[in-house]
């Protein structure tokens, strides 16, 4: 063939052309790979793959989820929650994931009370989840919550100076009643002097801090509700008892005289004795997973009486350094023996059960009543206080019987172990760390040295 | 056959050459002395491990780090055996002897490719034999080290024909392997730049990066995605290389 200044152009054209058009066909073939994959997990423990439980649940939901992680730019970070989250999306593609760098967005970090980087931020119809670290156990449980739980009440007690569930001044509840809205948890006020009862749809009835005293008639209604199997967060401050006595005896409760007082803050900077201290907890669905300190201002010790029909457990214990203070708390306070004041650790919130029978929307047949001799902790001041929060939470989880746990199983890699003996390991060693690379060089050189002697 | 007659002739090439083999010596002497170092670190977190709630076992401490160093060891090497494939039979004047012989481009690049895979084979299996060892004292998890194996003969296979297209392109050796040294690292670090977006043109770059596909398939997790993201790789450049090839031919 005659190559002419012409036919090289037409060469030259033919080939870019060529070039273009197999670049586009690579391209597209690799987006429709993206678009149409399957995904082979080869671990023997199964590592890459959701749990039984998880992938029966997310099969389950209908409607989009989404997911907004608040991770800063780290890649390796970033990665995990890539995968943990492309696991869920596997199973169901409408299941979003984005990320957000916290420290573009302060005021929303603030509303949503991120703490943690790389927390999770689940939505699924119109309810939110803030999980603190990402894992597949607690994406699958929030999932399980926020798809099982229609909307519930929550039934603040009213009329008597008590917390107000939507109010925003400092003693008031407004900012746990917002969280626990999110989660399908809805407070409304009920005043039992005009409404005459309380709703057959209450999930846990709340008895937060009154500070005038109940009519007997209401105090009544409230023993009537709870004989009837209702769930009762009783949240109660240092004072007179306000006309619950009766309710107090129902449950085998009493509360001690004064305030309790902890010297242990004094370490922490607190000048106010009055804050007690929680550091420990007891296995418990309402403290369980819960590891920072939460912070009772102003609270009121708690004696269960035994007998009774109700089980009681222990959830809130304060320190050993720690006492009922009687007196005032100006000038030296100390703990004064031979009086009435008790000696730490005091029992400062106690979760009751009773079984009942076939009662109508109890908790998995279960009637729980938590008593706690404190309301401050969950007040918009002291709420964002070590677990404080979670913990206002996790009691509200477990009045209204959304405990349940989804249980993942751990996954448990097959080679766990280890055990060379001393010829195995030096044999290793001397073979490939000596006799291999050695070989090759010796070979190579060989064949160096013999190529030019040639 | 005349593929395999030419990739043979490839590999006895390579195996005449001095280089392979303190290519081979020197790699075997890196990745063993990471071994090693991986196996004492396994030592140290072992009496650890029974107690964490899922923990990860001997393969995902010892053989995926020691997968994962192999392949920077390797992105450094494979442009030293790959720089002569072609551009020496440039400049040695034999390429138009091999043009003119009765093979086809295709042949050519395919008997060339081959041969160089052939070598790099017996390095994956050198590499390969280092975990293995291992179960004179233990289990291992052989999905996991599979899929990470699987991922390092691709990757491997994917740096080999990057390789041969910048050898195609240049009659210095030297150049052909700056080129695709260079050319590896920035596909290794593409996602680096691209920013860490879920969307747009960072998704794009990081759906091109080699770093990604790897480490993904170091996790078991056998994707389709990233199988078809070193096939389509590998393809596309043996493809412009055969074309580069048969325009010389055209041109001369």
């Amino acid at each position: 063939m005659d190559i002419t200044p012409r036919s090289r152009r037409q060469l030259r054209l033919q080939n870019l052309a060529f070039l273009v058009l197999f670049l586009a066909l690579i391209g597209l073939l690799g987006w429709l790979a993206q678009r149409h994959y399957m995904v082979a997990d080869w671990t023997a423990a199964g590592r890459n793959t959701l749990s039984q439980a998880s992938s029966e649940l997310i099969a389950s939901l209908e409607g989009p989820v989404e997911v907004t992680a608040y991770a800063r730019e780290n890649e390796a970070l970033r990665r995990h929650i890539r995968e943990l989250v492309g696991r869920y999306q596997r199973i169901k593609p409408d299941f979003t994931l984005d990320f957000i760098n916290p420290d573009t967005v302060p005021e929303q970090v603030r509303e949503l009370d991120i703490s943690a980087e790389g927390s999770l931020v689940l939505r699924y119809q119109g309810r939110q989840e803030v999980l603190a670290n990402p894992a597949e156990q607690a994406i699958t449980n929030a999932l399980y919550r926020m798809a099982r739980r229609g909307d519930r009440w929550l039934v603040f007690l009213a009329g008597h100076g008590e917390r107000d569930p939507a109010g925003e001044a400092n003693h008031d509840f407004g900012d746990w009643t917002r969280r626990l809205a999110q989660t399908g948890l809805k407070a409304q006020q009920v005043n039992l002097a005009a409404a005459g009862a309380i709703p057959d749809n209450t999930a846990v009835l709340v008895i937060a801090g009154p500070t005038t005293a109940l009519l007997p008639g209401e105090a009544d209604l409230i023993r009537g509700y709870l004989d009837r199997g209702g769930n009762l967060l009783w949240l109660e401050d240092p004072g007179p008892p306000h006309g619950l006595e009766s309710l107090a005896e129902q449950l085998g409760v009493r509360f001690l005289p004064g305030r309790i007082v902890d010297a242990t803050t004094q370490l922490f900077g607190i000048a106010d004795p009055a804050f007690a201290l929680v550091t420990g907890y007891p296995p418990h669905p309402v403290t369980a997973g819960l590891q920072a300190t939460s912070l009772f201002p102003q609270a009121a010790a708690l004696e269960v009486e035994p007998g009774g029909p109700w089980q009681s457990t222990p959830v809130l214990e304060t320190q050993a350094r720690s006492w009922t203070e009687l007196g005032g708390l100006e000038g030296d306070v100390r703990y004064d023996e031979g009086t009435d004041e008790r000696p730490g650790p005091l029992l400062l919130g106690v979760a009751l059960t009773r079984p009942l029978d076939a009662a109508p929307g109890a908790a998995g047949g279960e009637q729980r009543v938590l008593v706690i001799g404190d309301g401050d902790f969950l007040s918009n001041t002291y709420l964002g206080n070590g677990a404080n929060l979670d913990l206002g939470l996790a009691a509200m989880n477990w009045l209204a019987g959304d405990d349940r746990l989804v249980a993942i199983p751990t996954r448990i890699a097959p080679d766990l172990s280890l055990e060379l003996s001393t010829s195995a390991s030096i044999g290793i060693v001397v073979v490939f760390l000596l006799l291999l690379p050695l070989g090759l060089l010796t070979a190579g050189l060989t064949l160096w040295w013999r190529r030019r002697r040639r | 056959m005349m593929v395999f007659t030419l990739a043979a002739h490839e590999l006895r090439r390579l195996f005449l050459s001095p280089l392979a083999w303190a290519v081979l010596a020197v790699v075997q002497f890196i990745l063993a002395w990471m071994f090693l170092a991986q196996i004492e670190l396994f030592m140290q977190w072992q009496p650890r491990l029974q107690q964490l709630d899922s923990p990860r076992g001997l393969t995902d401490i010892v053989a995926v780090p020691l997968l994962g160093n192999t392949a920077i060891v390797l992105l450094l090497v494979v442009p030293l055996l790959t720089m002569r494939l072609i551009s020496d039979e440039r400049r040695g004047r034999t390429l138009s002897l091999l043009i003119s012989a009765p093979l086809t481009m295709t042949e050519i690049v395919l008997g060339k490719y081959l041969g160089l895979l052939a070598f790099l084979g017996i390095m994956l299996a050198l590499i390969a034999a280092m975990p293995l060892s291992l179960l004179l004292g233990g289990g291992l998890d052989f999905g996991l080290l599979a899929a990470g194996l699987l991922g390092l003969a691709l990757l491997l296979a994917s740096f080999a024909a990057l390789g041969l297209f910048m050898s195609a392109l240049t009659s210095q050796p030297t150049v052909a392997a700056v080129s695709t040294f260079g050319a590896l690292l920035l596909l290794w670090i593409l996602d680096w730049a691209g920013g860490l977006a879920e969307s747009g043109e960072s998704a794009v770059l990081r759906g091109l990066s080699l770093l990604r596909h790897y480490e993904s398939l170091l996790t078991g997790a056998v994707d389709s995605r990233d199988l078809a993201y070193f096939a389509l790789f590998i393809l596309a450049f043996l493809v412009l290389s055969i074309r580069r090839l048969d325009s010389d031919r055209l041109q001369n």
